[in-house]
């Protein structure tokens, strides 16, 4: 992967669209948790792709490409919700979770059903994204300890549901 | 750092439950897909502008024609082969190519190694199918099983190799005309792709692929390549809205691949540079934020004021796409060239196991991971172990030298540069990877580091297990 991304920080667009497909799936995910609409992420995704090889002369060390990524994509995500604030005057309209087949159902959704949604995101980050507590940390610019408290009680939410569910899958 | 941890109560079980959940794979949807397929596009193009503008050497001496010029005027008659040449007076006196475009390609290739001792031609598979022999009328008509001709370019599959990881499979591809000229990446490679479409007989998706050869131009009507496809991608497939099937790779299987159009880039883009207007417009939008323009001063913007530069920057481009609409497309006539199929295969594959060597270790007395495989093929080196074991781990290979190979369930790496005649296995627990260890190695001053402590010496102290394995 190393490889990859130095040939990407000299432009080689292979070596880079190669790394967006090894990612796609955790940017979705990442998007997702914040947006809960795939029309959203995939204008997030989209935005993400092309501004990344646009200004990947400003990575420095290929050891923080994802994390840079990352940062770049929850930017692009920030920057739609902050486009939904600004005509949703009102703030009464919620966002609900809206998959475009209108059904599909995956675990990772299911698992996000489970926690309270602001934790959702730091969820991705460290499951699905498999970023460290201080990589999460500098990306939510918080302190580590309020990144592993929030953690914490993200993986007791999950915990107690998926308790609850595997007692009535079993009949308990 | 200090090493992250969680109270002790903490169901295990769950614990691994919510790790499987999060990472499972989520096939992308349809509209996600294809914003992505637009980005990757878009970043091609500009890829394209920017290495013209940087000056890279074009191929060929020949003045650039038009696309459509050059393309409409191929006759529709098949090409012509003679033995297993290929039937060009400029070919006449060299090696065969057919059944030899490993040979020919040699280290050129980006994944460099023996093939010829593994390649397979894939005329000798046909059973009693005689491939490539000279050409009749019913050829021409039916076409031979490996070579395919449409509009006067011919495809022709010539070698395969198949290990447990990829599948590697060689192809001439030859116009009647002359190529039009392409781009050269830095390697001076000519950047020729395929839009296709596989089907795997033990899947039962068709999978659209958008493939890049490695190969290079054997003379004006000749390009030899090869593809490599990784194989895991195509072991998991969604059969139903909710359902995910993975199989195990069978020992013989049949691709069918379909080959829609075979595509370059041109070696000069000639899109439309951006209008005045709209530049005049970014440029007075950027004034009317208080921005200095973006060449002088992009360094010292806050985050906010490049999120409004990008803003900015993205409508641009969105209304330079309204007004030049093909040039957002892939391909497009602007910036590529390319040949309209469908070339269609349909070939039988045996998996070669020969040098490809299965260690195994097992981890189970330090920390119950159980078994853990080290696979090395001739290109490649990848580790499995059982997953829902190893969650509170991962799993990292060391070659000869201390350097990491693969790390984590599943990855594989490219071999050709390293001494992997022995490498060391190491478990190291999850969050401790993740937070300290993993960094080591990258830091800056890694090399000042290692005069104290190399990588290979920190993970001796610090995995719950490692184990060297010798090839």
């Amino acid at each position: 992967m190393e490889q990859l991304v130095k040939r990407a920080m000299k432009h080689d667009a292979d070596a880079f669209l190669e790394l967006m497909e090894r990612y796609s799936d955790q940017m979705y995910k990442t998007a997702w948790s914040i947006l809960k609409n795939d029309a959203d992420v995939a204008d997030a995704m989209q935005d993400t792709i092309v501004t990344c090889y646009e200004k990947i002369d400003t990575l420095r060390q290929p050891q923080y490409f994802k994390t840079w990524l990352m940062r770049v994509l929850m930017n692009q995500c920030y920057q739609i919700l902050r486009h939904y604030d600004h005509f949703d005057r009102s703030g009464e309209m919620t966002q609900i979770p809206v998959h475009d087949d209108g059904m599909q159902r995956t675990r990772f959704d299911e698992l996000l059903s489970l926690v309270d949604e602001r934790y959702h995101l730091i969820l991705t980050l460290f499951y699905a994204d498999e970023l460290s507590i201080s990589e999460i940390a500098s990306l939510l610019d918080m302190n580590e300890n309020t990144v592993k408290t929030r953690l914490k009680r993200a993986r007791e939410q999950a915990r107690r549901s998926l308790n609850e569910e595997n007692k009535f899958s079993y009949g308990y | 750092m200090k090493k992250i941890s969680f109270p002790m109560d903490i169901d295990q079980a769950s614990e691994k439950q919510i790790r499987e959940m999060m990472q499972e794979k989520v096939p992308l949807p349809d509209n996600v897909r294809t914003a992505k397929t637009n980005a990757c596009e878009r970043v091609r193009q500009m890829s394209a502008s920017a290495e013209f503008e940087r000056g890279e050497k074009h191929m060929g001496k020949k003045s650039h024609r038009g696309l459509y010029g050059t393309l409409g005027s191929i006759a529709a008659a098949a090409a012509v082969f003679s033995g297993v040449c290929i039937a060009n007076p400029a070919l006449a006196s060299k090696v065969p190519l057919v059944g030899h475009v490993f040979e020919e390609l040699g280290n050129s290739l980006g994944f460099s190694g023996d093939y010829e001792k593994y390649v397979q031609p894939l005329e000798e598979q046909a059973s009693g199918d005689i491939v490539l022999q000279e050409t009749t009328e019913a050829d021409e008509k039916n076409d031979a099983v490996y070579s395919k001709t449409v509009d006067g370019v011919t495809v022709t599959l010539s070698e395969m190799y198949c290990n447990e990881k990829a599948l590697y499979l060689s192809m001439l591809i030859q116009a009647e005309d002359e190529f039009p000229e392409t781009f050269l990446d830095l390697s001076q490679k000519p950047i020729i792709c395929l839009k296709d479409n596989w089907k795997f007989s033990y899947n039962t998706e068709e999978i659209p692929g958008l493939e890049y050869l490695d190969g290079k131009m054997i003379d004006d009507h000749t390009y030899a390549g090869v593809l490599r496809i990784e194989l895991d991608e195509t072991l998991t497939w969604a059969d139903s809205e909710e359902n995910y099937k993975t199989v195990e790779l069978p020992e013989q299987f049949t691709v069918d691949l379909s080959i829609g159009q075979i595509i370059g880039d041109l070696p000069e883009s000639t899109a439309p540079d951006m209008p005045e207007d709209l530049q005049a417009e970014y440029d007075q939008a950027l004034k009317d934020n208080g921005l200095e323009p973006v060449d002088e001063a992009y360094e010292t913007y806050t985050e906010e004021q490049k999120e409004i530069e990008h803003q900015l920057f993205t409508q641009m481009w969105n209304q330079y796409n309204e007004r030049y609409p093909e040039a957002n497309q892939f391909p497009n006539a602007y910036e590529n060239w390319w040949f309209d199929g469908a070339w269609e295969f349909s070939f039988d594959v045996t998996v070669d196991h020969s040098d490809t060597v299965t260690k195994t270790v097992n981890a189970d007395d330090a920390c119950d991971i159980g078994e853990i495989k080290v696979t090395q093929t001739p290109f490649e080196i990848s580790v499995d172990y059982d997953y829902s074991k190893g969650v509170d781990y991962v799993v990292t290979v060391l070659d000869a030298q201390g350097r990491p190979l693969a790390s984590g369930f599943g990855d594989s790496f490219a071999v050709q540069d390293r001494d992997v005649s022995k490498v060391t296995v190491y478990v190291v627990d999850y969050y401790e990877y993740m937070d300290e260890l993993k960094g080591y190695y990258y830091q800056d001053n890694y090399e000042e580091l290692a005069k104290e402590k190399t990588y290979q010496e920190l993970l001796d102290e610090r995995a719950v297990y490692h184990e060297e394995v010798v090839f």
